[in-house]
């Protein structure tokens, strides 16, 4: 069974079709790569499958469950985690708090229990610190738990952003632009880390990505966005010699007249 | 911190103002008294207003709005309601719930539609849901309830309430209040008000339910408002619905942001300064005032006015920023941040 299933998914803003028609089918363990030029949906895309914007027409279903009509914060306790694009940590808060945030859904106490600081909560607490900090120390952030986010440098932030998704423990993880600002070196090891997760946590990953070496050397599969439009759809071997996709990209070659 | 310690410390703050309350009136008149007990009033103020826009980073300035509803309720309890036999710190205290309760309910009744709205747009509304509350109390006379006749009092104030606040009990109540606000603060609940502060959208995708959290943060910061109401009316034993105003429902949000925003000393520190600066004002101006050969002039409020320009100009981030003191006990030295290419 697939772990996403996207069917008829349209979204359009007044009269402007942003995503028409999206579909995808994603296998869990699978790394599946969205790309196109700017403008062509990429992120709405990825704001409906996050539950961020209910598509106007079709379907979404995780796990054989319909996320269509959930509130964000639901889709993200179902399992599915997403990044953003530009970076949106919580700036003035520590990366421990960051990341501690994103487990308090199941943090396991009420208000009333912190209010009375009953066992519950201390042991919880603890529990939620201890998690923290495991994360923390496999991403190599561990020694920076104290730092306000907004100090760490980008790179340190990006990967941060990662952790923070991945402390409320989803099975679907969607990435939006994971290498931007990156240069080549760092986007390989970006490549290397991105796999290291999938495999350490048992994920399915769903990226959009503009750097191409990344997106051919990482996804065994790839969706290709034009206006909202789906042109495209296969390997990455597939997608680089196929004429639309090239089109869309550098556009067409004006015939002799 | 488990649940012996927390109240040991309510125990060991109970004793104390408890001592303290015996020795307050050998040490100062009755005005410097009334003052102390403004203070604590607007340190449950402060306090409770901070968590609303400290901590979850809504703007509201109808905070005495709930508190005029607490007043009233909480007055109207004691006076018409509460058995007889009931001895005066029992009357105060479940008077003290009622007021919290029903305030904690309009805060959520409020709180429902206007939520949504951020920034500007609450703070509008908030300040719009004070103005009605004023409005309403001023307005409303008497209010006939099952065959007897409740004096609101209208435009003349709510008099004839018992005394029954006294500088044990506000000050508990303030104690209280800080103890509840900082255990909620320092818990995972208290992290998703603060992720709302940050980035809301960020907090939801992190599978934050900020619209809970948001309502949550306005009843309960409402009730401690409603409390502080109701301490107030025991006090001053009348409640006049100008005394709810605009104006000086700014002035709890001034302790905040004056304290600095999330940060609950700043907001004790805040409150305090606030309610005894213009009393200091008082000497500084009649000096200036003399110095000028102008002693009529009544410079209160324009040195008042100035030294919260010189503050936000020096300290925009407010005295505290959104730090404890207890960060200045154990400070430590910050690890150097690694940087890159810095061989």
């Amino acid at each position: 069974m697939p772990i996403l299933e996207a069917s008829g998914v349209t979204r359009r803003f007044g009269g402007l079709t942003a995503v028409n028609d999206f579909n995808i089918s994603i296998e869990p363990g699978e790394v599946i790569g969205l790309i196109g030029p700017n403008g062509a949906g990429k992120t709405t895309a990825f704001n409906m499958l996050s539950g961020v914007l209910p598509p106007s027409e079709g379907d979404i279903r995780f796990e054989g469950k319909s996320i269509i009509g959930l509130k964000t914060h639901k889709v993200t306790q179902r399992g599915i985690a997403r990044t953003f694009q530009n970076i949106r940590l919580f700036a003035d808060l520590t990366v421990l708090d960051n990341v501690k945030i994103a487990s308090h859904f199941r943090c396991g106490y009420t208000m009333a229990e912190a209010v009375l600081r009953a066992p519950r909560f201390v042991r919880r607490e603890a529990e939620i610190e201890r998690n923290a900090i495991d994360l923390l120390g496999i991403f190599g952030l561990a020694h920076l738990k104290d730092e306000v986010a907004r100090n760490l440098p980008y790179g340190e932030q990006r990967r941060m952003e990662i952790a923070r998704a991945l402390a409320t423990s989803p099975r679907l993880l969607l990435l939006d632009e994971p290498a931007a600002g990156m240069n080549p070196q760092e986007s390989l090891e970006l490549v290397e880390f991105i796999r290291f997760v999938r495999d350490k946590f048992d994920l399915t990953v769903l990226l959009i990505e503009h750097h191409m070496d990344v997106v051919m050397s990482i996804c065994q599969r790839i969706l290709v966005l034009d206006y909202g439009v789906t042109i495209s759809k296969g390997t990455p071997k597939e997608i680089q010699s196929d004429p639309r996709v090239i089109e869309a990209y550098l556009g067409k070659e004006v015939e002799d007249g | 911190m488990s649940t012996l310690r927390n109240f040991a410390i309510l125990l060991a703050g109970t004793v104390f103002l408890w001592l303290l309350s015996g020795l307050v009136p050998r040490m100062v008149g009755p005005y410097p008294q009334q003052m102390l007990n403004l203070v604590g009033i607007n340190i449950v103020l402060a306090v409770s207003l901070n968590l609303i826009n400290g901590y979850t980073g809504q703007f509201s300035i109808g905070h005495l709005g709930f508190a005029a509803v607490g007043g009233y309720a909480s007055a109207t309890f004691v006076k018409y309601f509460a058995p007889v036999t009931w001895t005066g710190p029992l009357s105060l205290f479940v008077s003290l719930l009622i007021g919290g309760a029903v305030a904690g309910a309009c805060g959520l009744l409020v709180g429902l539609p206007t939520l949504r709205l951020r920034g500007d747009y609450l703070a509008i509304a908030t300040l719009g849901f004070g103005e009605i509350i004023r409005v309403v109390f001023l307005n409303i006379d008497e209010v006939p309830v099952g065959g007897r006749t409740i004096d609101l009092g209208g435009a003349r104030g709510f008099t004839g309430i018992p005394h029954l606040s006294d500088f044990f009990w506000i000050w508990w109540w303030a104690l209280l209040t800080c103890l509840v606000i900082l255990n909620i603060v320092y818990s995972s609940p208290g992290r998703a008000f603060k992720s709302i502060r940050e980035d809301e959208l960020a907090a939801e995708v992190m599978g934050v339910n900020t619209t809970y959290y948001k309502v949550a943060a306005f009843v309960i910061g409402s009730f401690f408002a409603g409390v502080a109401g109701g301490l107030y009316a025991h006090e001053f034993v009348i409640l006049h619905p100008t005394r709810f105003n605009f104006i000086n429902s700014f002035d709890i949000v001034l302790m905040v942001v004056f304290g600095g925003m999330g940060s609950t000393t700043g907001a004790i520190f805040g409150a305090a300064f606030i309610t005894i600066l213009p009393e200091f004002l008082r000497d500084v101006s009649a000096f200036i005032g003399t110095r000028l050969g102008r002693p009529e002039l009544d410079l209160r409020l324009v040195i008042y006015s100035l030294m919260l320009i010189v503050l936000m100009l020096v300290r925009p981030q407010g005295l505290m920023g959104s730090r404890e003191i207890t960060a200045w006990f154990h400070r430590k030295p910050k690890p150097p941040l690694e940087k890159e290419g810095m061989a």
